[in-house]
């Protein structure tokens, strides 16, 4: 492992894996899935770990997996980074407009309960925050 | 934006690849900057001029100045 390579990317998938998993335990132990109204609730604690688990191998694979000089280089290479962030734009610009569309749509077609509605809407209303906050970051450190 | 990469990496006799790790880039970052297809940052401009011993204007032409 390189020094001066980061860790604090692999510290926190493994601090959020092991969040995860104890919160699954949790769960499991405080047998909420009696009374989850949802289909299998049996399994939803063991979903929660598996999601914790996954983060922590994804974290320590990051620290303690060796990276080769060159996997360094494509990860840091300006050209990789910039057409990431361009095809990340478009995504998100997409995905917006078609994510609002298939609300409303899916909604006037009785699809979806108001608890989902309003959730969903509570997301693309999040996504939407968190875009113009970093936007607003930006325009003032850059 | 034109450039004159090739012509000085030919000079010198090395490959993309070898430009590649030199300035820690990736050989394809090499081959789109030399065929005017990705424009550096100004920090990977100052490397590369550095690399060859040149000024950024000797080695990067602005439209303007190459009509």
């Amino acid at each position: 492992m390189r020094k001066n390579r980061k860790k604090w990317p692999g510290r926190l998938l493994i601090g959020l894996g092991l969040a995860i998993l104890l919160a699954g335990l949790t769960l499991y132990a405080l047998g909420v899935h009696a009374w989850l109204p949802m289909a299998q609730p049996e399994l939803f604690p063991w979903a929660v770990m598996v999601v914790g688990m996954v983060f922590l191998v994804a974290g320590a694979c990051e620290l303690y997996l060796p990276k080769t000089r060159q996997q360094e280089i494509e990860e840091r290479d300006e050209r990789n980074i910039s057409n990431a962030n361009a095809a990340k734009a478009t995504a998100y610009e997409v995905g917006t407009v078609l994510f609002a569309v298939a609300l409303l749509a899916l909604s006037r077609l009785g699809y979806l309960g108001t608890v989902a509605f309003l959730t969903l809407a509570a997301v693309f209303v999040g996504v939407q925050i968190i875009f113009v906050a970093r936007l607003w970051y930006l325009e003032r450190t850059r | 934006m034109k450039n004159r990469l090739e012509a000085l990496r030919r000079e010198r006799g090395i490959t993309q690849e070898e430009l590649a790790a030199a300035l820690e880039v990736s050989r394809q970052t090499v081959g789109s900057l030399e065929n005017g297809r990705y424009n550096p940052s100004i920090l990977l401009a100052f490397k590369i001029a550095r690399y060859f011993g040149r000024t950024i204007e000797e080695i990067f032409l602005y439209e303007e100045d190459a009509t």
